[in-house]
């Protein structure tokens, strides 16, 4: 949170009590104030609009006014701040540049983002940083109109890959390769694989500002070590599986099925695991015939087949994610294995601490598909999100300034606290001994690995298609859908 | 160039207006009251310009606390009573982890919202409070303590914060 131009002092701290009450009154007024939707596109024409109303109005007296003020111009500054406000002299320091940040809410107050801009605000940096922050789905939305418009920040985020492409090819972006390449500590710190999804044509236009968070085959080691099982390397293992499980009373594979981006988790790993990544980039590039491509369709039945040979047991379809089901049943050991992204992980820890301390959860990445295009090591999921700089910024140098910092020690220190893995090559020493680096470790091993690492669909496409997609997966799942019908409903949207 | 970095009136207000609107929520605690108040004080930039443009965020801020405690004295004289501030247009009421300390936020005067809300978050002294609402330093000061005790009571236990986000 930015203070205005003024004097800034902290609030006044006395004793223990005092302080915490000060700093959860902070805390909550950051809170209700980001609880505050978002102007309109449209809410300054209409406030011009009433403007102007009030001004045919007052003719006479705006003429008034406009003598007026000619008259103390002329008269010079003293008589205009004699008349003036009487109060809130400005304040040094006025000049300061002012950043606007536009970002996705991080979890926590005390994130890492937020101690970053607040190290930006403590004086010392030569310009201020106003910090936005916006739910995830508004958030989409709001990407596409960055550098376009009135209402645009100096820096924001993004997923990077096609909806920063579209936004670099529209020249709404600083090019960054040349002004990184004067600091190259900062661009070779991050995973390669990461790092391209902030890159287009070959030029850098977004900095890594978050972990890295894959989507993983989650397992409950009680469970499979109890019933003398491996988890799967291959798709025929999991095949197996699913029926060894089944006819142990266990369900095979948890599934928060009242949510349609659970599933799809199982239709892009299999699409890419069959027809390689490009059947990603296809389809988040909205290239005329992505979603005929026969890998998506092969995917899709593959996913119902799963469904149907009871890999999610009967009522998955009625298991949320969000409340907790899916997870519960996983580490519960009423279901055996769990396709979820690595933030699971300090989800399952806060809810079942015995059960992830004791070691009892295990996780390895999505089975290989035999005979198919894609490398079994490619991943799926949120690489992470990127910093970009808008054109229209009227302070770009202080813009890079800022997303630079992404690269620097503190933040990246902030972000393991948070949790978080950072994708950057040095992560093992970064994430030694933290308290649960052997997971955080084993993920960013992973991602180092990975030749291809894709954004998931429904994050990377326009909100409208991510929604009918994702209505149409569950349609699929529950078999009231064919994968023929599935293809031509979403191709018919291009 | 203007002093305040806008080079006129209409890039600040397109640079400025949503901060403006959630400053002006916190005071008045009604979203609706916050995209009447912060339009009030666009077009008063706007209006005047010259005067405003040397700090045109503070100037839009006083006029948004001027407006705001206003129309509660307004009220006040009218309605002797808190009943009217509890509209349903309050977005923050079921997104802030203490839902208690906002509401007693709410609950408190006007006035002594203000106060809170200048000092806690946007870190004004009291003598620059004071200027902006037009009061002397000791009724802020006096108003600031009084908004600690009532609140103080509803200080939440420690946060806990799960991460289930999907990245």
């Amino acid at each position: 949170m930015v203070g205005p131009e003024g004097e800034r002092r902290p609030a006044d701290v006395g004793s223990d009590d005092e302080r915490r009450l000060v700093e959860e009154l902070a805390a909550t007024l950051v809170e209700a104030q980001a609880a505050l939707p978002a102007v309109g596109p449209d809410a300054v024409a209409e406030i011009r609009r009433r403007y102007r109303r009030r001004r045919r109005r007052g003719r006479l007296a705006g003429l008034t006014a406009a003598v007026l003020v000619l008259v103390m111009t002329l008269a010079g500054v003293e008589l205009v701040r004699g008349v003036g406000l009487p109060t809130t002299r400005p304040p040094a320091g006025d000049a300061t540049p002012l950043l606007r940040v536009w970002a996705v809410t991080p979890p926590g107050q005390d994130s890492a983002l937020r101690k970053l801009v607040a190290r930006h605000n403590d004086g010392t940096a030569g310009f201020r940083v106003d910090l936005t922050t916006f739910g995830n789905e508004e958030y989409k939305e709001r990407l596409r109109s960055v550098g376009d418009g009135p209402d645009t920040p100096d820096v924001f985020v993004s997923w990077g890959g096609a909806s920063l492409a579209q936004l670099a090819r529209a020249g709404r972006l600083v090019d960054l390769t040349e002004s990184l390449r004067r600091s190259p500590g900062v661009t070779a710190r991050f995973l390669p694989n990461v790092l391209a999804g902030g890159a287009v044509d070959g030029r850098l236009y977004g900095l890594p500002m978050r972990g890295t968070h894959p989507v993983v085959l989650f397992y409950n080691r009680d469970v499979f070590d109890r019933t003398g099982l491996r988890p799967p390397r291959s798709y025929t293992d999991l095949l197996t599986l699913v029926d060894r499980f089944t006819a142990a009373g266990i369900v095979p594979i948890a599934l928060g099925g009242a949510q349609g981006w659970t599933e799809l988790m199982y239709v892009m790993y299999l699409a890419e695991r069959i027809g390689g990544p490009g059947v990603t980039t296809d389809l988040v590039s909205g290239r005329p015939g992505a979603w005929t491509n026969p890998a998506v369709l092969e995917a899709l039945r593959r996913a119902r087949h799963l469904a149907e040979r009871g890999a999610f047991g009967d009522d998955f379809a009625s298991v949320g994610y969000d409340d907790g089901g899916a997870g519960r049943l996983l580490a519960t050991g009423r279901a055996a294995m769990h396709l979820m992204g690595a933030w699971e992980y300090p989800t399952l820890l806060a809810r079942y601490p015995d059960f992830v301390r004791d070691g009892g959860l295990g996780w390895v990445p999505f089975p290989a598909v035999e005979g198919g295009a894609g490398d079994p090591a490619d991943l799926l999921g949120v690489p992470t999100q990127y910093f970009s700089v808008s054109a229209t910024s009227r302070h770009p140098e202080a813009a890079i300034e800022f997303v630079r910092a992404v690269a620097g020690d503190e933040f990246l220190d902030d972000l393991v606290a948070d949790g978080e893995v950072p994708p950057v090559t040095d992560a093992a020493r970064l994430l030694r001994d933290t308290e649960h680096a052997a997971f955080a470790t084993s993920i960013s091993e992973l991602v180092a690995r990975a030749p291809s690492y894709h954004l998931a669909w429904d994050q990377a496409l326009d909100p409208q298609t991510a929604t009918v997609l994702n209505a149409n997966l569950q349609r699929l799942f529950q078999s009231k859908l064919t994968p023929e019908q599935f293809v031509a409903a979403m191709a018919d949207l291009d | 160039m203007a002093h305040g970095g806008f080079s006129d009136a209409e890039d600040f207000v397109r640079a400025r207006l949503d901060a403006l609107r959630r400053f002006a929520y916190l005071i008045s605690g009604s979203a609706a009251e916050a995209d009447d108040l912060a339009q009030i004080a666009v077009v008063e930039v706007w209006q005047r310009w010259r005067r405003a443009r040397e700090n045109p965020e503070a100037y839009a801020r006083q006029v948004i606390v001027t407006r705001n405690v206003s129309r509660w004295r307004r009220w006040r004289r009218e309605v002797p009573s808190e009943e009217l501030e509890h509209r349903p247009d309050d977005p923050a009421g079921t997104a802030v982890s203490n839902g208690a300390l906002w509401q007693a936020l709410r609950t408190l005067g006007k006035a002594e919202r203000t106060v809170v809300v200048l000092h806690v978050l946007y870190r004004y002294t009291f003598s620059e409070i004071a200027g902006i609402c037009g009061e002397p330093p000791g009724t802020v000061s006096s108003r600031y303590a009084r908004a600690k005790r009532a609140l103080q009571a509803h200080l939440g236990t420690a946060r806990q914060t799960i991460r289930s986000a999907r990245g």
